[in-house]
């Protein structure tokens, strides 16, 4: 079984903010979804960082309030997702 | 002068409490797919709304607040504020408990958590070079102060928190501990004239 870039991304929100994998990825958006607070949203950093090998510059890390921009994100960082 | 007021979550009328909301705070309760999330969204509005409509003299309703940024003009991710005008507060819920501060002088910032997050990855994320080095509750505890400092600010997730020296905070803000129940930290900080650029 592959497992995608996506599927990595789905898992590393779903352990940094302790939410089911099957959360509704095109909803979660940052102080609405469960567990997405902002150490939630540190947490989501720190796990996309050292999942994905990258760092996410300070307007990112603010911007990133959604699944679909951190989606945006890791791909304008050169991550095949 | 500081005010505090505490609320729990589960211990208030939540559908009373929903009564008091307006539209686009019912817009956003709608949005919150957890039930606990939803609870501490209907008390901690509910109880910013009866506490500042008892200190203007007006009914709870009968308040509008913005969300517009003071720092960068985006519309909606700023500190929440009276549009008329009026003491500045600030809104913090964790668990079962919600914390809302009210200051009448400068800009005000309240944080509360539960003791036992496990901040441990976040570390380095948290402590400047020469904050005192520290884990498990006390990291906590520092993280609680340091988001009360960027809430005053109104930078909140622009500002790395490793950026801030506990014991020199940016814009001469000030922080309290704020005495919480067992299993909670809470703090505020207050700045006299709060920053005007990011």
């Amino acid at each position: 079984v592959s497992v995608t870039s996506h599927d990595r991304l789905r898992l590393v929100f779903a352990q940094s903010l302790d939410i089911d994998m099957d959360f509704d990825a095109t909803q979660a958006r940052l102080y609405e979804t469960a567990g997405w607070d902002s150490m939630g949203h540190m947490r989501l950093v720190i796990a996309i960082e050292e999942e994905f090998d990258v760092e996410l510059d300070a307007d990112q890390i603010v911007e990133m309030i959604t699944f679909s921009l951190a989606v945006e994100f890791l791909r304008e960082l050169g991550c095949a997702i | 002068v500081v005010k505090i007021w505490w609320a729990a979550p589960s211990s208030v009328d939540q559908a009373a409490d929903m009564e008091l909301l307006s539209t686009a705070e019912m817009v956003r309760l709608n949005r919150l797919r957890s039930p606990a999330d939803r609870g501490r969204f209907s008390t901690a509005w509910a109880l910013v709304r009866r506490t500042l409509a008892e200190i203007n003299d007006v009914e709870p309703r009968a308040l509008n607040f913005t969300r517009s940024c003071e720092l960068c003009g985006h519309p909606a991710h700023g500190r929440p504020r009276l549009v008329a005008g009026g003491p500045a507060f600030s809104l913090s819920h964790s668990g079962d408990r919600v914390l809302l501060a009210v200051s009448d002088t400068g800009v005000i910032g309240a944080d509360v958590e539960m003791s036992g997050r496990d901040v441990t990855r976040l570390a380095r994320r948290i402590l400047h070079t020469r904050d005192p080095r520290c884990e498990g509750p006390e990291l906590v505890r520092m993280w609680v102060r340091k988001e009360a400092i960027v809430k005053a600010t109104g930078h909140g997730l622009a500002r790395p928190m490793k950026t801030i020296e506990l014991a020199d905070p940016p814009h001469g803000a000030q922080v309290l501990d704020i005495p919480a129940d067992d299993g909670y930290f809470a703090a505020v900080a207050i700045i006299d004239r709060p920053p005007l650029t990011r």
